[in-house]
């Protein structure tokens, strides 16, 4: 648990890092090197990351979002669609930042497990 | 088996990214949209003004005030510092909508969204929009000091563009996958030129000539007529025209009336009701004794807006308005000594010509007795996601042939363009002009170079001139010249020469104390030269001219009932003879509709349910006289609803009021049952929807986001009366772009909305913060700012510095 909880922290604080100057896919980078240097067991390779940066992202966007009333968010979660829904809006977000902090892992892990 | 597991997370991790990081069709790039740090989440914010910025292209530093409707106020200590900013602040608050128009303009549009704007884009190349654009931007380049102001907005557009990282773009860069080119001042010319196509690039040449051909003459002059005689002109009918003395006019040649060529499709048009009203009276009929004038341009309803309010100050001048972003000045505005507004003066300016090639090479072309050289454009049209498009558009001396075996007309036929639209111009200096101008010369000085689209150009000052100058240039033509389609063999076809400036129809200071333009007909029929276009305005006209006839002054709130006066002028000519032509028919289903639709005052109130009954029963009224045009193979125009009325009113037996569809032989009053049935069936399964009948409700009026109307950037079923035809021209999609009435007093006072807001930017709160006051048919304050010094309504400023 303690080793998920470290992971999460650098994953969280490497893709802070890394997206002041990657495009959007730097959380995959983030999250790749932070399990080739802590190894996470089965499944959490991949579901930690998705929770730590798909709930980075859902702060991220609700932050940025609601210091403007939402205004843009209401719009696109009507152009996506989902039916208006702030909430959904981001949760989806969340969930793409997620699946690919999990695809990040999942390689930073077996890129470990080659070399190793 | 480590191996594998590698270099499968690994390609499906890059597979995915690559994925996620390109639009797929209507999609966009899925993960740099939704990213927080890169996405639409970085739009997700309202403006709030820099105290200062460093800008290197100034020379000097530059004020920009902001009020609580983030207008700029901006003061420059010269010209170009004036034109660098206003592009710059332009391009922060509306660059996208800048692109965009330009890209649609150039037809380029499947550069940005792929292979369904093809068509439209061939339209655009064959129109020789961008043919036109280069014409003018070389005139004007011609002419040093407005070289440098064009260079100098260009360059503040380009500053701004270079100041944008990437996740700072508009959200629609984002949404469509593509990023801000550089600008130009070829690309103010575009915009121009844009506008020039909405309100200058109608016609029905082709329309008429095949209406020509398949019911003759006579049924043409009586459902299409010149001239109109109830009708109030521009210039007020007391102008006697006799101290022009003898004009020139050219001879008409021998068959220029006739149906030389059938055509099935052709190019869609600018909407038939872009239009507008102004009006303006001078002191003695004003009720605080200063002049007022006013104006509402009727465009279609979009966002982000097509104006985009500023005022620009420099030391020689202080102007505040409605700007187009893209072009420099103001259009639409007022400074300290004066006020212009601008109406459509509609005018046929666009031509066409049946060429005639030499052989299939299409070389050359019969001019004369001679063959003429043809000049080949190869058209790319980029296309997103697909390869690129070439067209080959022909141009001849008189303009492209649009219309030829691959591009709709009737597949076979080469017809060429004759278009204003396509001359050298300074169009931009005309408002530079007004901007500058403090006196009636001036304001005549800025007009008089304008040539297209040609305008009403209504003009009121402290001096205490009312005025207006029809502007343009303006073909001197024959006799139902460009009517028809023309022999472009014959020579005597050609346009001749243009009507002398001086001759352009114009008034100053009338005894009436008024001066007014509703798109009408610009004069009466005694003025000496050739008038023709379709689509004169019938309605508004009579209803404004009739208010300034009805009573001796004018205030500032009368102007602001004017705009938003819903008389139904059309209902109240039709309205009473439909009743009693439908009253034999009513029966229990329909009574409840007759007996509102017979008490309904003729008004287009937001909740007046008689109005939407009269709409739904005109439109299907309407439709049911026309059928045999409507299903025609040929393209064809409907005749207006003004000779619509007169026809049923006065030829109610006319062949045209029978149904090709029924056996019986229908007349005028069977069909007004027919189509009030109709109606009835209609508006009963809309009330089942559970909606109201209410007008507004009814009507349903939009504001569509320029990219198709995208709903998520739309706003739908905005509260407001009014429709086309009436003074409020509120339609469903279309109306009153910019209201402002400006009060000529020592110190000029304004008030001004728009259907829209300051910013482009969906995420923002200004991006259709006055949508809800224009609907109510109130006005923001225009604060202008006599000099540099803020007021206690300004909330903002940012200070540039070179």
């Amino acid at each position: 648990m303690k080793r998920i909880l470290i992971h999460s922290l650098l994953s969280i604080g490497l893709a802070l890092l890394l997206q002041s100057f990657t495009p959007w896919w730097g959380v995959v980078i983030a999250t790749a090197i932070s399990s080739y240097f802590i190894r996470l067991k089965g499944s959490s390779v991949f579901f930690s990351p998705l929770l730590s940066i798909g709930l980075l992202w859902a702060i991220q966007a609700y932050s940025i979002s609601s210091s403007n009333d939402f205004i843009l968010a209401e719009k696109i979660a009507v152009l996506l669609p989902l039916n208006g829904s702030v909430g959904a809006l981001i949760a989806v977000t969340g969930l793409v930042g997620g699946i690919f902090g999990g695809l990040g892992s999942l390689s930073g892990r077996s890129l470990k497990v080659l070399v190793s | 088996m480590k191996l594998i597991k590698f270099i499968f997370s690994a390609a499906l991790t890059l597979f995915l990214v690559y994925a996620a990081n390109r639009g797929w069709g209507t999609l966009p790039a899925l993960g740099n949209f939704m990213s927080p740090q890169t996405g639409f989440w970085q739009n997700d914010q309202s403006e709030s003004p820099e105290a200062t910025m460093q800008l290197n292209g100034l020379r000097s530093e530059v004020t920009v005030h902001y009020d609580s409707e983030l207008i700029p106020h901006i003061f420059a200590q010269n010209d170009e510092d004036l034109y660098y900013t206003q592009g710059y602040i332009t391009a922060m608050h509306r660059l996208w909508q800048m692109e965009f128009q330009t890209y649609a303009a150039a037809g380029r549009l499947s550069e940005i969204i792929g292979e369904k704007a093809i068509e439209y884009d061939r339209g655009q190349r064959r129109k020789g929009m961008v043919f036109g654009a280069q014409n003018a931007i070389n005139e004007m380049l011609k002419d040093p000091v407005l070289s440098k102001r064009l260079y100098a907005y260009s360059d503040g557009v380009n500053d701004y563009i270079a100041s944008l990282t990437p996740e700072q773009y508009p959200v629609e860069y984002k949404l469509l996958g593509y990023a801000p080119e550089t600008w130009q001042p070829e690309k103010s010319a575009l915009l121009l030129m844009y506008m020039t196509d909405m309100l200058a690039g109608r016609d029905e040449d082709l329309e008429n000539t095949n209406f020509l051909s398949l019911f003759g003459r006579e049924t043409f002059d009586l459902l299409f007529p010149d001239f109109i005689a109830d009708q109030d002109p521009v210039i007020p009918r007391e102008r006697d025209w006799s101290d022009f003395g003898k004009v020139e006019r050219p001879e008409s040649p021998e068959g220029v009336s006739k149906a030389i060529v059938q055509t099935q499709e052709v190019l869609e048009k600018p909407d038939p009701d872009n239009g507008s009203n102004n009006w303006a009276v001078d002191a003695e009929h004003s009720e605080s004794g200063n002049p007022l004038l006013a104006n509402d341009p009727h465009l279609g309803l979009n966002l982000p807006s097509i104006w985009y309010v500023m005022q620009l100050s420099a030391p020689d001048h202080n102007v505040m308005g409605a700007t187009l972003p893209g072009a420099l000045g103001v259009i639409i505005g007022f400074n300290d000594r004066i006020a212009w507004g601008v109406t459509n003066a509609t005018r046929d300016v666009k031509d066409w010509y049946r060429i005639e090639f030499e052989d299939e090479s299409k070389k050359r072309y019969r001019y004369g007795d001679q063959w003429r050289d043809i000049r080949e454009v190869v058209e790319t049209i980029k296309v997103k996601g697909a390869n690129p498009v070439l067209d080959t558009v022909r141009y001849t001396h008189y303009g492209p042939i649009t219309y030829d075996e691959n591009f709709k007309g009737n597949g076979r036929e080469n017809l060429a363009m004759k278009w204003i639209g396509h001359l050298p111009n300074s169009n931009q200096n005309t408002f530079l002009g007004l901007n500058r101008a403090k006196n009636y010369e001036e304001y005549v000085a800025a007009v008089s170079t304008y040539t297209a689209p040609a305008q009403n150009f209504i003009f009121a000052s402290k001096d205490n001139d009312i005025a207006l100058w029809i502007q343009g240039k303006i073909a001197n033509k024959f006799n139902e010249q460009g009517k028809f389609v023309m022999d472009g063999t014959n020579p005597q076809n050609e346009w001749q020469s243009f009507i002398p400036q001086e001759h352009n129809p114009h008034v100053r200071n009338p005894e009436r104390g008024f001066v007014s333009s509703a798109n009408q007909h610009p004069t009466d029929e005694n003025y000496p030269y050739y008038v023709y276009d379709p689509t004169y305005e019938t309605y508004r006209n009579r209803v404004i001219n009739d208010y300034f006839r009805s009573k001796e002054k004018f205030s500032v709130k009368d102007f602001k009932d004017l705009h938003n006066n819903n008389y139904n002028l059309k209902a109240a000519e039709i309205l009473p003879t439909f009743l009693s032509m439908i009253e034999p028919e009513v029966n229990n289903s329909s009574e409840a509709y007759y007996s509102t639709l017979s008490s309904w005052d003729y008004y287009n109130h937001t909740d007046a349910i008689g109005a939407s009954i009269f709409e739904a029963l005109w439109d299907e009224y309407y439709k049911m006289v026309w059928d045999e045009l409507i299903e025609s193979e040929l393209a064809l125009q409907l005749p207006d609803s003004y000779q619509t009325i007169w026809l049923t009113k006065y030829h109610a037996d006319h062949s045209f009021f029978d149904l090709k569809s029924t056996s019986e032989t229908e007349d005028a009053s069977a069909l007004a049952r027919l189509a009030f049935k109709e109606a009835v069936k209609k508006l009963d399964a809309y009330k089942k929807t559970g909606k109201s009948l209410d007008w507004a409700a009814y009507k349903g009026t939009q504001v569509g986001h320029l990219l198709q109307a995208l709903p998520a950037f739309s706003r739908f079923d905005i509260p407001i009366g009014g429709n086309k035809s009436i003074v409020n021209a509120t339609s469903k999609t279309h109306g009153p772009s910019w209201r402002m009435i400006v009060e000529l007093s020592s110190e000029t006072k304004a008030m001004g909305v728009y259907p829209g807001g300051q910013s482009g930017n969906p995420g923002s709160r200004y991006y259709d913060s006055m949508i809800d006051t224009w609907a109510a048919g109130d006005y923001y304050e225009l604060i202008y700012l006599p000099n540099a010094q803020p007021t206690s309504a300004i909330t903002s400023t940012t200070q540039l510095k070179p």
